[in-house]
Order: structure tokens, then C-alpha cells, then sequence
């Protein structure tokens, strides 16, 4: 009985701490021993390697290095072959295959320039080509390999060494998105001023009055009012489909799932065509004024706007209320047997059971499933391509929907005026975008932490 | 078999239960004496789970398990009441302690909100019930603490309490001991003792001479059927098979019992 939000976190800040001193200490364990020296010598040369084979990428010239390190690479291999052959008289078959290897390796970068150069191509260029893809290919391997060969000696240094492949995939994910997330702050930070985020953006003769307000406001109103529009049905399907399995069930599930399975593009395009159904009903009807949204100009006429507050967010409701129904489901599921049939044996109704502890405890889930579902609701901006507007005519139900992301979309699209003078703040409002994410996110992440330990007591161990 | 003058308050005639295809009731006779201390004991697997949960029927949470036969409580056939009715009058405390995730006073007090009982005396009704399951000094300075921060054995004591706020008349236990200490066994055998009279009892244990420290009758059930039911000093002293001898002796059968059909009363 452990909650996911709490546990997981533990589990995670435990490895880290716990293990963090002794990983160093066992890692230089199984590294001592002169032996092992020369076995290193491959992954010295490895990273020469992809370190030549990475600047050959993006600068003239460390291509010429690529022959001699791919020569070092096959050397330190060899090296490494004949000592273990010395050492337990026996080939290592997958370090001798891997010598093998580098010396074709090597073989081909010596004979492509002359054989470039013969078919009359630039053969620098396709030198890089081939040496490119040759050297990280070959370094990666041999590191590999000389990696479990160093760490290989005792059992527990082979599962050691898979260390390094497991975090790689995270972290080299965690730099990419470290380096989009730096762009993004480094050119946005420039442009932004309290003024930009509490003017309303507006027309103003030929031009047009930077500002985000209204696309900030309108980011919160949209969010909030999805989630209204999910959080009972969801709950309500997630509850059916939890505590009343059998054919029904099934059918809303299967219905919720293919709901999620259809492209947000395409729903986007439906509700633009039921949008373009009303256009010929006059601007002030109740239900164009309802699913498409209006404004009063200046002389007090009121006039249509592509799709209202209200229509987008029962759309993004549709949209997110399986992720809601399906961690709702989820929750109620991980309630103990043992807690039910309690409940149960005191006379409690369903409804009591329930209440008092079935969602109370399904709490951080459905928490979670909001979180998600806010998230995408965030991310809507294939339904707004169709709906949205810039958001000079103000914020509210019955307005022209608008976004902040929405806004970063149509400073690259949109009219001519708006573009010029908004083309400096585009990450502008991105990084005002990724800011009220993260806090959003961080303040859910606390709040499910309270929860958890609220209603499923992670205090103790039971 | 001598007649029994007491009054039952529950009675299964005949009472067989199936999992699928899979018989493990095969027509179990067992009356329930008012105000009195009822064991069930028998080796693993005999059944005794099954019947206590066929009596407020939990079995009918289990959609493969399928029960045939006659259940009264006060001579009305459980079958045809309402079992959310049925569980207000018969509780049950559970092998494992099930606190729920809230504080102890909530928890005393889920059943009373739960049944929509009055909203008044709930203090008392808390303290009472608390009382009658020895628990009371261990927790009053803590009530508004969540129950599981509780050791196991005081959680076991706060799902009796819970059990009793209530009133049931029957109260079912199953190895309520079963994951406590010698110390917290000796304080739920004295709180089932400050029940009897009051309440009527009914447990199942492995424990045999805790049957016979607490019970007024035993049950002896094997393989899915009552082999030998009495009044407890006198199932110690003349038992009727050689089966019941060997089990209350030192809890091995080894001689199966014969098999017989269900024994109904003598009327
Ligand atoms: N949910 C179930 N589905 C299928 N079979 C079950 C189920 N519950 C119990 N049984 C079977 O019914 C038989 C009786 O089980 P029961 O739990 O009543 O035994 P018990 O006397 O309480 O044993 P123990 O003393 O070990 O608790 C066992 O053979 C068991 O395998
Ligand atoms: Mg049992």
C-alpha cells in the first residue's frame, strides 16, 4: 500500500543519496589494479575518437585528424586484446572482433580521400561523411566494451557498468531540453517588463500596443473553465468504470479511449465547420453569441468572433475528460480490499464508502488526471488555430477565445501590423508561458503530496 | 446431542457455499447463542472464513461465490433483507487491521455517520466504544490522530471499537489475534470478555486455548463441514469424535472424521 506521488519521489531522492557516495567508492573498486590500466586505454581513445568525430562535424579541418584516431582507437584495442590473451591465454571474441573492426576502420579512411578524389567530388566533404559516422560508431562500441571489460571483473561491477547506459538516454534528454529551455529564457528575459504582461494588446491606427494580458487572462480562463466542464463527468465515468465493471463500463471506456485516439486537428477542423454552419445567424443570437463568441465595437454593434471561451473549453473538456475518468479509475482501484470490505461491514452504503473514503483516497489521482488535463488544455493549440483570436476584444465566456500560446502562434502568422511589432516578444511569451507551467505543475506536485499523505496516511508503513 | 437452552440469535441451516465449481461449504449446521461467546475452530482451509463472511453476507462482494442454504438472523432469512441492513446488525473485525486513513475519533465514529444515526453523544459514543475494546488510555490524549499511527495491535482495538459504536448485535471476528503480540492478544481477549453479554460473539481462531479461555461453544469444523459443535468445558472434556480429541488436543487431526450429512437440530 504506498501512494505513487510520495513513494516515488522517496524512492528516487533515496537512490540518489544512499547511493550516490557508495556507487563512487564501488566504481573505483573494481577500477584498481595495473592491469586494468591498460584496459582503459581503449576509452581513452574512444573519447579522443568522438571527440574528433564530433568536431569534424562543425569545423573545417578536425577532419584530418579523423585517419590517426581512428589508427589510436585500433592500437590502444589491440593493446587491450593482447593483454587479456597474456593475461587468462584465451581471446576475448568480442574484443578481437572489435579490433577487427577498427583496423577495416581504419583501412577505409585511408583509401576514401584517394577514392573520393578519383570520382571527382569534394572529397573533403566526403571524407566527413564517412568519418563521421565511422569514429562515433567505433568509439561508442569500443567504450562500450571497454567499459564492461574494466568493471566485468566481479558481479556486481557488470551491473555497474550498465549504469552509464541507463542514465544516458536522461541525461542527454535533460540537455536538450536544458538548451531549448536556455534559448528560450536567454532571448525572451530581453523583452520582458511588468508593462508587456499588464497592458491589454490592442489596434492602434496602422500599428499595435504590445502587451499580453488579455492572452494571460485568457490562458487561466480557458484552463479553468475546461476543468469545470471535465470534473464531473470524468470523476463520474472514472467511478463507473471502477466500481461498476461489466458491458456499460466497457463501452464508456472504449468511447473515452477513441476519443483520445482522434487528432486534436481534426476535432479542431470539426469545430471550425460547425463554427462556419452559424456564420450566416445574425451576431447577437443566443447560440452563435454562445458557441461562437461576440464583441461590441466602438459604435456599440455587436459583432462575431471565430469561437467563444465556452465553445473551446467544452471541446478541450471532451478532449481532456478521459485523462481525468481513466486516473480517477485508477485511484479508486488501488483502494486496499481490506479498506472497502470495512466500510462495507459497518453498514456503510456505497454511497457513504464513497464519499468518506473511496475519493478521498482516488484524491491525488484525480488531482493528477486535473494536472494532466490543465497541461493539455494549455497545449490546445491545435484546437485554437481554428478558433482563436488575438484578444484585443477583452476576456470572458462569451468572448473570442484566446491564449498565450496561442499569441506565439500569431506572431509568426498573423496579420502583417501585429507580426512587426510583436516579433521581438515571441519568446517573450513563451517564456511567460513556461513560467506559469512550471509554478502551475510545482504547485500540484505540493498539493499531491498533501493529499497523499492526507488520505493514505504514507506516515506509516501499513 | 443434548438440546441447548439458549435463545440463537443466528442460525445456518444446510449452508453450502461454492467458489466456481469449487464446494468448501458442504452443508454446515451452526447455531448462534445469544449474548454468548461462539469459537470456530478447525484446520487451515476448512471453511470458517467463508462461513463468518456468508454471515453478514460479504460473500456477495465475490461474484463467483455462490451460497445455498438457510441464514437467519432472529428467524428472518438473510437472504431476503437488505444487506446493507443485514452488516448494521452483524459487524465484523477483520484479520488484518483495516483503520481507515483518518483520525481514530472518525474512524470510531464511521459506522454512527455512516448508518446516519444521531448526531448527538458522539463524544460518548466514542469514549464507550473505545472503552469496551481496552484502548481507551492508550489513545485519549490522541483521538484526533490519524489510526495509523497506531501499532497493529492498537489499530486491531480501534476496528473492534469501531465495530462496537455501532451496537450490531452479532459481532463476527476473524483471527482477530492472528497478527498481534501475546501482549495485545491478552487485551483483545479482555476486551471480547467485557463484550460477552452484551454482544453476541462469534471468532474464528487457530488458537485453541484461547477458545477455551473465551468461548462459551465451539465449533469444530474439517474439510467444510461442522464435525462437532458444544458448550466449550464440555467439548474439552467428552468429546463426541476422535477428530475433535485430536484437534482441541494439539490441533492435528489424524483421523478424518466420517463424513455425514448435515445435522440439523434436534427440534
Ligand atoms: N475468493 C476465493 N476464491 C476461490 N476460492 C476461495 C476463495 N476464498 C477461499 N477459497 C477457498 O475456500 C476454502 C476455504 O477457505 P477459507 O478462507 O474459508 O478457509 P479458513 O478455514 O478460513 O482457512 P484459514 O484458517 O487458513 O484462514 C479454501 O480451500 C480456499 O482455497
Ligand atoms: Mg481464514
Amino acid at each position: 500500500m504506498t501512494d505513487s506521488v510520495g513513494s516515488m519521489t522517496d524512492a528516487v531522492g533515496r537512490t540518489s543519496d544512499a547511493d550516490g557516495h557508495g556507487l563512487m567508492s564501488r566504481i573505483a573498486d573494481n577500477l584498481a589494479g595495473r592491469e586494468r590500466v591498460t584496459l582503459g586505454l581503449p576509452l581513452a581513445a574512444a573519447a579522443i575518437c568522438a571527440a574528433v568525430g564530433l568536431g569534424a562535424l562543425f569545423f573545417n579541418g578536425v577532419d584530418a585528424a579523423s585517419l590517426p584516431a581512428m589508427g589510436l582507437l585500433g592500437a590502444c584495442q589491440l593493446t587491450a586484446v593482447a593483454t587479456t590473451y597474456r593475461r587468462t591465454a584465451s581471446l576475448d571474441r568480442r574484443a578481437t572482433l572489435l579490433l577487427v573492426l577498427c583496423i577495416a576502420a581504419t583501412l577505409v579512411l585511408f583509401v576514401a580521400p584517394e577514392w573520393m578524389y578519383g570520382w571527382n567530388i569534394n572529397g573533403i566533404i566526403h571524407h566527413s561523411v564517412l568519418s563521421v559516422p565511422l569514429l562515433l560508431l567505433m568509439s561508442t562500441a569500443t567504450a562500450a566494451h571497454s567499459v564492461r571489460a574494466l568493471m566485468g571483473a566481479s558481479p556486481s561491477g557488470r551491473d555497474l557498468s550498465l549504469y552509464p547506459w541507463l542514465i544516458l538516454p536522461i541525461a542527454l534528454a535533460l540537455i536538450a531540453y536544458g538548451i531549448l529551455v536556455g534559448d528560450i529564457v536567454a532571448s525572451g528575459i530581453g523583452g520582458l517588463n511588468l508593462n508587456l504582461l499588464t497592458t491589454v494588446g490592442a489596434s492602434a491606427g496602422n500599428g499595435y500596443v504590445p502587451g499580453f494580458l488579455n492572452n494571460i487572462l485568457g490562458t487561466f480562463l480557458l484552463m479553468f473553465m475546461t476543468l469545470v466542464i471535465a470534473f464531473l463527468p470524468g470523476v463520474g465515468a472514472g467511478v463507473f468504470m471502477a466500481e461498476y465493471p461489466g458491458r456499460l463500463a466497457g463501452l464508456i471506456d472504449f468511447c473515452t479511449q477513441m476519443l483520445r485516439a482522434v487528432s486534436m486537428f481534426v476535432i479542431g477542423a470539426a469545430a471550425f465547420g460547425l463554427v462556419h454552419l452559424l456564420s450566416s445567424w445574425k451576431a447577437d443570437d443566443l447560440l452563435s453569441q454562445l458557441v461562437r463568441g461576440s464583441y461590441s465595437d466602438s459604435s456599440g454593434q455587436t459583432l462575431p468572433e471565430h469561437g467563444s471561451f465556452l465553445f473551446a473549453a467544452v471541446i478541450l473538456g471532451l478532449l481532456v475528460m478521459p485523462v481525468i475518468a481513466k486516473l480517477t479509475e485508477e485511484g479508486l482501484r488501488s483502494v486496499p480490499r481490506e479498506i472497502r470490505e470495512g466500510s462495507i461491514a459497518l453498514g456503510a452504503t456505497e454511497g457513504h464508502g464513497l464519499r468518506r473514503i473511496l475519493l478521498p483516497w482516488a484524491a491525488p489521482n484525480i488531482l493528477t488526471g486535473l494536472v494532466l488535463a490543465a497541461a493539455e488544455a494549455n497545449g490546445s493549440l491545435a484546437v485554437l488555430v481554428f478558433l482563436g483570436v488575438i484578444g484585443e476584444h477583452g476576456v470572458g465566456p462569451l468572448s473570442g477565445v484566446t491564449t498565450l500560446d496561442y499569441s506565439i502562434f500569431e506572431i509568426s502568422w498573423g496579420p502583417m501590423q501585429y507580426t512587426r511589432v510583436m516579433e521581438q516578444y515571441r519568446l517573450t511569451a513563451a517564456l511567460v508561458l513556461l513560467l506559469l507551467t512550471m509554478g502551475l505543475t510545482v504547485l500540484a506536485m505540493l498539493l499531491q503530496r498533501r493529499f497523499a499523505t492526507r488520505y493514505r496516511g504514507s506516515l506509516t508503513s501499513n | 446431542m443434548e438440546t441447548i437452552e439458549v435463545a440463537n440469535v443466528m442460525e445456518t441451516e444446510g449452508l453450502r457455499i461454492s467458489y466456481g465449481k469449487r464446494e468448501v461449504l458442504k452443508g454446515v449446521w451452526v447455531p448462534i447463542a445469544k449474548g454468548k461467546v461462539t469459537a470456530i475452530v478447525g484446520p487451515s482451509g476448512c471453511g470458517k472464513t467463508t462461513l463468518l463472511r456468508s454471515l453478514n453476507r460479504l460473500t456477495d462482494l465475490n461474484s463467483n461465490c455462490k451460497v445455498q442454504g438457510r441464514i437467519t438472523l432472529d428467524g428472518d432469512n438473510c437472504v431476503s433483507m437488505d444487506p446493507v441492513l443485514l452488516r448494521r446488525r452483524v459487524g465484523m473485525v477483520f484479520q488484518k487491521p483495516n483503520p481507515f486513513p483518518m483520525s481514530i475519533r472518525d474512524n470510531v465514529l464511521y459506522g454512527v455517520q455512516a448508518q446516519g444515526m444521531s448526531k448527538e453523544g458522539h463524544d460518548d459514543i466514542v469514549e464507550s466504544s473505545l472503552r469496551k475494546a481496552v484502548i481507551w488510555d492508550e489513545v485519549k490524549d490522541r483521538l484526533g490522530h490519524s489510526a495509523l499511527e497506531l501499532s497493529g495491535g492498537q489499530q486491531q482495538r480501534v476496528c473492534i471499537a469501531r465495530t462496537l459504536a455501532v451496537n450490531p448485535e452479532v459481532v463476527l471476528m476473524d483471527e482477530p489475534a492472528g497478527s498481534l503480540d501475546p501482549r495485545s492478544t491478552l487485551l483483545l481477549e479482555e476486551s471480547i470478555m467485557e463484550m460477552r453479554g452484551q454482544y453476541t460473539v462469534v471468532i474464528v481462531t487457530h488458537d485453541v486455548p484461547e477458545a477455551r479461555r473465551i468461548s462459551d461453544f465451539i465449533a469444530f469444523m474439517y474439510e467444510g463441514r461442522l464435525v462437532e459443535f458444544g458448550e466449550t468445558e464440555q467439548l474439552f472434556s467428552a468429546p463426541r469424535e476422535e477428530a475433535t480429541r485430536d484437534y482441541l488436543a494439539g490441533g492435528l487431526v489424524t483421523v478424518a472424521p466420517v463424513a455425514r450429512e448435515d445435522e440439523a437440530p434436534a427440534a
